[in-house]
């Protein structure tokens, strides 16, 4: 029995309709969730609000795909516009716009898990779900010829300085190495989870409602939400079309719109577990520019295909990061150049020479607790995001090491996107970052990566359970990268699908 | 389209919690919108405005002239945001966003017109529009550079909304040296199974 996949527009009315499970989101953790419950025989609604575009959308146009395939047509950040958050928003999710790079937690990580937030998840009951995931990504080992000249560049200055650069692996399958994975994949190529577990969800009999946004959970006394409110939208504006949807799910409810949207879901609805909202962690994104005399070319190939984890444990009491690039497409490159007029423009006239390194702070491992969600009155979600002493400290020594690697790889100078930028002509001249504030709207900063928020844990002081289970509610699950009680430290999408894929078949399993 | 939200800074009592200067600027922003000296129109839209009012239209269209135009880069092979429609394009991205969203950023767009504020911040009573390209170039950067966190998220609202509308347009790639994205081959193995 294949599944629906339906538009919300193309109802009229108030829609009520019985599952099992409403599933909110069609990310990495909504995909997953439903293909896990639908093929144990739950009957699964899956509510999206984005649009459901296939590759023969994906134009590789910044103009289109920014406004169209990301949150807040592209325009979100934290509440002082600090940190823009790239996140993905389309049936897909985050998974129709990330850059394919896939890694497994790493072992410090769910140690600190373990240790600090009293996880019982260990790397063995893991391992059968990473296995899976990849072998469905079709996640292979990384591949020199995946390498463009951006990560080129990364690759040979981490390694000239024994820096221990690393290749990336990808979930992509015949992949013609366009370089436009943030816009969406034209050949379907990226394994996103639009091509993988929504597809396996809906011929398990998964329907899929998109242009639906779910405004509300509704609950009836005792501690069950009863109704999933939502009402179709009309991209791309997203007005709305005055039907409404109401489903009423026997089993469960599965909240998976994502960090920052899973829990202001759950604050729109009245919802409340400890620590709601709270410790939502970012990997925020330090990006250095190394201008070179031969062309780069940033825009084409895969995105990443290179990572450098040498500095990612830095002691006691530093904050680690680890070392990545980013595509050098005109208007992500224009937005975060900072300046106006000439300075940025003698920036821009340069795209073809620029090599855009990035550092990911890990963030939510030490002193610093993240950001905090809230919802205003009109139920606009908010997300402050204080960068703390610990990150501030972390960002600086994070351009001193890529500025040593991009000279070390021969750039002929290294451009910072400080709000006053330094021009930097040598190695010696790294000593002149310590001096340069840093912070937010001090340095231009990035976040792809969101996570927390719904942060798990065992002692009943955490938001969720060990199961992902929602404290103090009997039928609200939590699957998606908000879960994490602190930021990964590596790309997100492997631990997202991997978890989630083990909390529902725990879930599918008690749920008989 | 990256990062135009002006998110909780841009209401008026979260302005007051960054400092008593802000806020009352703010206030006074809000209330001699239109009390001091009008807005120069410039020309029109050429097409109808989804969100912007006309005056809200004609702060956007000097500004991106004072960001990008003729006499603030002077370089013949760059189109300007005028001709790439960039005005238009800002309208129709406010006009994406949450309510709440579009009606802070059209309250952004009024405080940073209006004389007042540029009294705070440059000494001079003179709407934005009216200025020069130099001194709008001054007024702008003084918002850059501002001792309070509200006036440095406007500022990033408005300069990085332009800087979008305008690098995504691929009549300005020819002068990046940006060729533009590939044509699409036929990869059959990547196609398998998908609609």
């Amino acid at each position: 029995m294949t599944g629906q996949a339906l538009s919300a527009t193309s109802l009229s009315g108030r829609i009520e309709l019985t599952c099992d499970f409403c599933v909110v989101g069609s990310g990495a953790g909504g995909a997953m969730a439903a293909a896990v419950l639908a093929a144990a025989g739950a009957k699964v609604v899956v509510l999206e609000e984005g649009h459901h575009h296939t590759r023969r959308d994906f134009n590789m146009q910044e103009g289109w795909a920014y406004p169209a395939l990301y949150q807040d047509h592209g325009n979100r950040t934290t509440a002082d516009l600090g940190v823009l958050l790239l996140q993905g928003r389309s049936v897909g999710g985050g998974t129709t716009v990330n850059w394919g790079s896939s890694f497994r937690i790493p072992e410090r990580t769910l140690k600190f898990w373990q240790d600090q937030h009293r996880l019982p998840i260990d790397a063995a009951t893991l391992r059968p779900h990473y296995e899976h995931v990849e072998q469905r990504l079709n996640v292979h080992e990384g591949r020199t010829d995946d390498v463009n000249r951006n990560n080129a560049k990364l690759f040979e200055g981490a390694k000239a300085l024994g820096y221990e650069p690393q290749l990336i692996r990808r979930s992509v399958k015949g992949c013609a190495r366009l370089g436009y994975c943030g816009m969406g994949c034209p050949l379907d190529a990226k394994q996103s989870s639009r091509t993988t577990f929504l597809a396996d969800a809906s011929a398990s009999g998964a329907t899929l409602y998109s242009d639906c946004r779910v405004v509300r959970l509704q609950m009836s006394a005792g501690k069950r939400v009863d109704e999933v409110m939502a009402e179709a939208i009309m991209p791309p504006n997203d007005n709305t079309t005055g039907a409404t949807l109401v489903v009423k799910p026997t089993r469960g409810v599965i909240v998976a719109g994502g960090a920052i949207n899973s829990p202001a879901l759950l604050m729109r609805s009245q919802l409340k577990a400890p620590g709601l909202g709270t410790r939502t962690f970012l990997h925020p994104t330090v990006p250095i520019v190394g201008l070179f005399d031969d062309p780069i070319e940033g825009y084409y190939g895969p995105p990443q295909s290179v990572a450098c984890h040498h500095f990612a444990e830095r002691g006691a009491g530093k904050t680690g990061y680890f070392l990545e690039t980013a595509p050098v497409h005109p208007m992500l490159s224009a937005v975060a150049f900072p300046g106006f007029a000439q300075d940025h423009r003698d920036l821009a006239a340069q795209l073809p020479f620029a090599q855009a390194t990035i550092a990911l702070l890990i963030d939510g491992h030490g002193k610093d607790h993240g950001g905090t969600v809230s919802v205003s009155a009109h139920g606009r979600s908010k997300l402050k995001y204080p960068i703390a002493p610990n990150l501030i400290e972390a960002g600086k020594h994070a351009l001193a090491t890529m500025t040593r690697i991009l000279f070390a790889a021969g750039a002929k100078e290294v451009v910072t996107l400080h709000r006053e930028p330094l021009r930097l002509k040598s190695v010696a001249d790294v000593g002149r970052l310590q001096q340069q504030a840093f912070g937010t709207q001090l340095h231009t900063l990035f976040s792809a990566h969101q996570m927390g928020g719904c942060g798990m844990g065992r002692s009943g002081a955490s938001a969720t359970d060990e199961h992902g289970k929602l404290t103090g509610y009997d039928n609200v699950w939590v699957m998606d990268g908000s879960l994490f009680p602190s930021s990964l430290g590596v790309n997100p999408q492997l631990t997202i699908y991997a978890l989630v894929r083990l909390l529902t078949q725990r879930l599918a399993t008690a749920a008989r | 389209m990256l990062n135009i939200v002006v998110t909780a800074p841009m209401k008026r009592r979260t302005a007051f919690q960054l400092g008593l200067t802000g806020g009352a600027l703010l206030w006074a922003g809000g209330l001699t919108w239109v009390g001091l000296r009008a807005t120069k129109l410039g020309p029109e839209p050429r097409r109808p405005l989804q969100a912007l009012s006309r005056s809200e239209f004609a702060v956007i269209v000097a500004l991106a002239d004072c960001m990008l135009g003729p006499q603030a880069l002077p370089d013949r092979k760059w189109p300007t945001p005028w001709q790439l429609q960039c005005p238009e394009k800002v309208d129709a991205v406010v006009a994406q966003l949450h309510p709440e969203a579009c009606a802070e950023f059209k309250q952004l767009i009024g405080l940073f017109e209006n004389g007042l504020s540029g009294l705070l911040t440059t000494l001079r009573p003179t709407p934005f529009s009216q200025l020069t390209v130099a001194a709008q170039q001054h007024r702008l950067n003084s918002w850059r550079t501002a001792p309070f966190s509200l006036m440095r998220s406007g500022y990033l609202a408005l300069t990085r909304l332009i800087h979008a509308t305008y690098y995504s347009s691929p009549e300005v790639y020819a002068a990046l040296g940006y060729p533009g994205p590939p044509d699409v081959p036929f990869v059959p193995n990547a196609l398998e199974g998908t609609p």
